[in-house]
């Protein structure tokens, strides 16, 4: 089936080689995914061939091939507590991009998969978060204080805002 | 392009397939010494196979009114196109 979207990561950036795409509607992960020609960035509008899977319960699409044809700014996320983001709102939002605001990191784990992670709680609920390796966090970066101060995770937000903060 | 797509012609109106071919390597189907007349060009979408569509034929109406006529018609194949939405909603295995 092909899809088009606007990306919402570049491909690979994930050490279980995922990437995500949306349209006005919904958003689906995709899953071994290579490009057609130069690698998209988030926010370029591409068509997607893939196969329909399912991973972790949720659909996606496998064996990805993304053409990227035209770029662009990356898409506004949706705004969402840490409990609303820890179950994507029952799936609606699964694979969504979406902003947390205020979520203080709890807890500080092992790299999984090649993967950074540690959980947030903005009071409603934890949820775990991956960064995008080397950018957000580096998986190299020494462990985070057990318990900081109140640190605001932010992802990238267009227009007025905390904008893009790290942890730290 | 996509060899072995059976294409047929049908007498109008009907669903009798008068003349039959598949397509070739380069994915053309070539009819030649056609009786004159009315013919309907059909697509037997189960040789198309299970993950491509027919997209688009630009004319299904073949004419042939005297010896010299000639037709080239384009059928379209390509992967369905879907929303996201609508991928989500698909059976896994859908390609």
């Amino acid at each position: 089936v092909i899809v088009k979207g606007l990306m919402l990561t570049n491909l690979n950036v994930f050490g279980d080689s995922t990437a995500n795409v949306t349209d006005v509607a919904a958003a689906i992960r995709l899953t071994n995914a290579t490009s057609v020609g130069p690698q998209p960035s988030p926010g370029d509008s591409v068509r997607v061939l893939g196969t329909v899977a399912t991973r972790a319960g949720q659909p996606v699409l496998d064996s990805a091939r993304v053409t990227a044809f035209q770029a662009g700014p990356p898409p506004a996320p949706v705004d969402q507590t840490t409990l609303q983001a820890n179950t994507a709102e029952g799936g609606a939002h699964d694979a969504a991009l979406v902003f947390l605001n205020n979520a203080v990191i709890q807890t500080d784990t092992a790299t999984v998969n090649g993967d950074y992670t540690f959980s947030v709680d903005d009071g409603s609920g934890s949820v775990k978060v991956v960064p995008r390796s080397g950018r957000d966090l580096s998986p190299s970066a020494s462990s985070l204080p057990a318990r900081p101060s109140p640190v605001v995770v932010s992802w990238c937000r267009p227009g007025p805002g905390p904008g893009c903060s790290s942890p730290g | 392009v996509l060899a072995g797509i059976k294409v047929g012609l049908v007498a109008p109106g009907t669903t009798d397939t008068l003349f039959a071919k598949s397509t070739d390597a380069s994915g053309n189907v070539i009819f030649t010494g056609l009786p004159l007349g009315d013919y309907t060009l059909v697509v037997d979408t189960n040789t198309v196979g299970d993950s491509v569509t027919v997209q688009k034929i630009d004319s299904t109406h073949v004419v042939l009114r005297n010896n010299a006529s000639q037709q080239q018609m384009f059928v379209r194949v390509g992967f369905p196109s879907a929303t996201v939405t609508e991928a989500r909603a698909l059976p896994a295995g859908t390609g």
